[in-house]
């Protein structure tokens, strides 16, 4: 039986270190494992309370009391999930690498802070990525506009190029 | 018997309303005789309420509408009856009867685009104001009396602007509607204050305990001036009395009604009901007294300088009504107030005789001003004959009605400044000044009318401008056939509806001094006494004299005697309107643009703060989508630090 503070400790220094892997790595790929090293910092905790007894730490006797009378959980509960935990990881690390794979087929990069384009504050955000010609006024086939305010409407449209796109069909 | 006439009375002209009213403009000769139908019937259930009131004695309550639980009170909504209310019933009902058959012809024929005549709406309408009279006058709760006031103020609204095609009459309406309306609020926070403090809105209850002095002193000052305030708006007593000279924008005969027996009374009525709870606080008594006396007085030389006949007569509504409140709050004990109800009976006969006599002199020359009339006896010798009885009435001529009623008024004055009240020597010497102002104006008005010579009178297709009888359809006025007449071109004939009301009032105007040859228990109060009766007279005859024979003197009428500047002071009332203008419409404008703007730009500035202020939270938002992976997951790891602090403090 080990003290607890060893898992414990180890747990939050794994979690650490995973945090600062994402949030100071550019690489992509040391990105993904600093979330591995958080998600086993997650697993590392898992089994460490499934070694308490039934109800955790507040199921522990003060010392000279007796014990209590199941010192595991028969069901193992912390053990169940530490595999879930791993098979998710497994199944999220195949499709995160395949993610960066194309990313780096299609930018020659895996740098994170070279790729900002969808962000609305970027410098490089445009609501036109593909460079598409602006959409310009439809051209109105069924025109249920009434006559005397159709005017007030084409110089309305004339103005932006947006506006076209609230007349619809009514 | 006399409760179920008391309930007809009441009744019979709500009927005639309701049923006159879906008698659309195709059954026109419908709507006229449900109307005097219905005038008819009240005139008979008035007059056997008299009767029967004068054998059997009062009843103070009659069930009427049953009673209206609220709460900790229970208001019973009964009328009842007693010798003032059948005697002021009767003069309302004689009066409202003249109205209804004199409109038939008045308002005959469908009228012009710019003044439609409407005629069952206006009959019905005017049976509904007859009717809330009469509620006003027999109810038995102050409670039910504030429903027949408010319908009064409602129905008043819509006679006079009737021709709401015609801006002037839509204003006078709405003038006549917020002036009385500043008066009904003081009637109405009455009501309230006496429910707090007395606990009761019964009239008789009120009584009785006014006169026991169960009701605090300080409830009673409250209620007294509260209603006085009423009083002044609905009779058109200084300085609410503005709207009654602009609502003669009005049909004539409506100007009757609410001159003679329904309106303007009502407050003089009100004050009469309530004597004893203001015999209890002598102050607003003498507070009555002083407005009355201002008004007496005031509205007398404001009519002396009018050059319109219906202006100067409302003007002389004023000052006599005035008579009436001053006659009530000279007295000094309940059975007091006899002298004014004597003037308001008399009064009502001779106000509407001369309101629809003046309205068939209007019909003839086709407008109101006075400078556009003349020579009336030559041309309708009747007519001008009854004129004159109704002016000499005014003015108080021996021994027509109106001189024994004022006289009345005036020696109960004498006796109550013998007696040693202020207020009865200002009513005194006010009265006696109003005699002499009043023969004056009521001479003018007969020595132009009747006397002057005859104006060029305007072609039949004129516009006349503000004239409240263009609604007249010239082309059914036939030359006349009596050969008496005839002599005289007489381009007009009156119809016989017009002249039946007027010989109809003219009895009572002669006659009304003999009521005092048998008095009933109402007017035992009123006496005469003979140097106030014969300085009164002689002023009033002296005034009388003089108007008329100023054209012989060499002056067109008595007015032009009068300097420039003060005739034209005193052909604007003062102006008083323009003291109101400046001193309340304008600040009160001024407010309501204070208002206006804060509820713009405070209240709704919030509304429309929502969309702006979301959008901007939208674009501080947009800022946090920098399109970094590692930022975002920087927010992540963020909200799970703060999720997990979170879970261990408040776990």
């Amino acid at each position: 039986m080990i003290h607890l503070i060893g898992p414990a400790v180890l747990a939050s220094a794994l979690a650490g270190i995973g945090i600062y892997g994402m949030l100071a790595r550019r690489n992509a790929v040391l990105v993904l494992i600093g979330a591995e090293l958080l998600l086993n910092a997650a697993n590392v905790l898992l089994i460490t309370a499934s070694a308490l007894p039934p109800g955790g730490l507040a199921a522990i006797p003060e010392p000279g009391r007796p014990g209590p009378t199941e010192l595991t959980d028969p069901l193992l509960s912390g053990q169940v999930m530490a595999i879930f935990v791993i098979t998710i990881a497994a199944a999220e690390i195949g499709v995160a690498l395949a993610i960066v794979l194309l990313l780096f087929r299609s930018r020659g990069t895996v740098d994170l802070t070279a790729v900002e384009e969808l962000g609305e504050a970027s410098r490089t955000y445009t609501e036109n990525p593909a460079g598409y010609p602006e959409p310009g006024p439809r051209p109105r086939i069924l025109s249920l506009v009434d006559p005397i305010e159709a005017p007030v409407a084409a110089s309305g449209r004339a103005t932006g190029g947006d506006s076209g796109r609230n007349e619809g069909p009514r | 018997m006399t409760e179920s006439a008391a309930l007809l009375t009441v009744t019979l002209p709500v009927v005639a309303a309701v049923l006159g009213l879906p008698m659309g403009t195709r059954s026109r000769p419908w709507a006229g005789d449900w109307a005097v139908l219905g005038a008819i019937g009240a005139l008979a259930a008035a007059v056997t309420e008299l009767v029967a009131v004068l054998r059997t004695g009062s009843i103070t309550s009659i069930g009427f509408l049953g009673q209206a639980r609220l709460g900790a009170l229970t208001l019973g909504l009964d009328l009842r009856s007693d010798q003032l209310s059948a005697a002021v019933a009767v003069a309302v009902a004689v009066v409202a009867l003249c109205v209804q058959i004199y409109s038939t012809a008045y308002l005959s024929g469908e009228g012009t685009p710019e003044a439609p005549t409407r005629y069952p709406a206006y009959a019905a309408t005017v049976s509904l104001f007859t009717a809330a009279m009469m509620l006003v006058i027999h109810s038995g709760d102050l409670v039910l009396l504030l429903i027949g006031w408010e319908v009064m103020g409602l129905a008043s609204y819509l006679l006079i602007g009737h021709h709401s095609e015609r801006p002037a009459a839509r204003a006078a309406a709405m003038k006549a509607f917020l002036v009385t309306r500043v008066g009904d609020v003081g009637v109405l926070l009455a009501v309230v204050v006496l429910i707090a403090g007395a606990h009761t809105t019964s009239i008789s209850q009120l009584t009785e305990a006014a006169t026991e002095g169960a009701i605090g002193h300080g409830t009673l000052l409250t209620v007294a001036v509260l209603l006085l305030a009423g009083v002044a708006g609905k009779s058109a007593q200084f300085p609410l009395h503005t709207w009654l000279p602009d609502a003669m924008e009005g049909p004539t005969p409506v100007s009757a009604l609410i001159h003679a027996a329904t309106m303007v009374v009502a407050g003089v009525f009100l004050v009469a009901r309530m004597l004893p709870l203001y015999l209890a606080v002598p102050g607003a008594l003498q507070v009555a007294a002083v407005i009355a006396s201002i008004s007496m007085v005031g509205a007398a030389l404001a009519a002396l300088a009018q050059d319109d006949l219906k202006r100067l007569l409302a003007y002389s509504t004023i000052s006599q009504v005035a008579y009436m409140l001053a006659g009530v709050a000279i007295s000094r004990d309940p059975a007091g107030a006899g002298a004014g109800l004597f003037h308001l009976l008399s009064h009502a006969a001779f106000k509407a005789l001369l309101f629809l006599a003046a309205g068939c002199v209007i019909h003839i020359v086709g407008s109101t001003m006075l400078a556009d009339m003349g020579g009336l006896l030559r041309t309708h010798r009747s007519l001008a004959l009854l004129f004159g009885i109704g002016l000499a009435a005014l003015a108080g001529v021996p021994p027509l009605g109106g001189f024994w009623s004022k006289e009345a008024i005036l020696t109960a004055a004498d006796q109550a400044a013998r007696a040693g009240a202020w207020s009865g020597w200002l009513v005194l010497l006010a009265g006696l000044l109003t005699s002499l102002l009043t023969g004056l104006y009521a001479g003018r008005a007969w020595s132009i009318v009747a006397l002057g010579p005859v104006p060029q009178r305007p072609a039949p297709g004129r516009p006349a401008a503000g004239d409240a009888e263009s609604e007249e359809p010239h082309e059914t006025l036939e030359p006349v056939e009596d050969a008496q007449l005839h002599a005289h071109h007489v381009p007009h004939r009156i119809p016989v509806a017009m002249m039946l009301p007027l010989y109809l009032l003219a009895l009572p105007t002669l006659g009304f001094g003999l009521v005092l040859l048998d008095p009933p228990s109402l007017l035992t109060a009123v006496h005469l006494d003979l140097v106030t009766a014969v300085t009164g007279s002689m002023l009033a005859v002296a005034g009388l004299g003089w108007a008329v024979s100023a054209p012989r003197l060499g002056q067109p009428d008595i007015a032009v005697a009068l300097p420039l500047r003060t005739r034209a002071l005193l052909r604007d009332g003062f102006r008083v309107d323009v003291a109101q203008q400046v001193l309340i419409v304008a600040p009160v404008l001024a407010l309501a643009r204070v208002v206006r703007l804060a509820d713009r730009n405070g209240i709704d500035a919030g509304v429309r703060a929502v969309a702006p202020t979301f959008r901007a939270a939208g674009l501080a938002l947009r800022r946090a989508q920098t399109g970094l992976a590692t930022a975002y997951t920087a927010w992540l790891v963020l909200g799970a630090v703060a999720i997990a602090v979170a879970g261990v403090v408040f776990a």
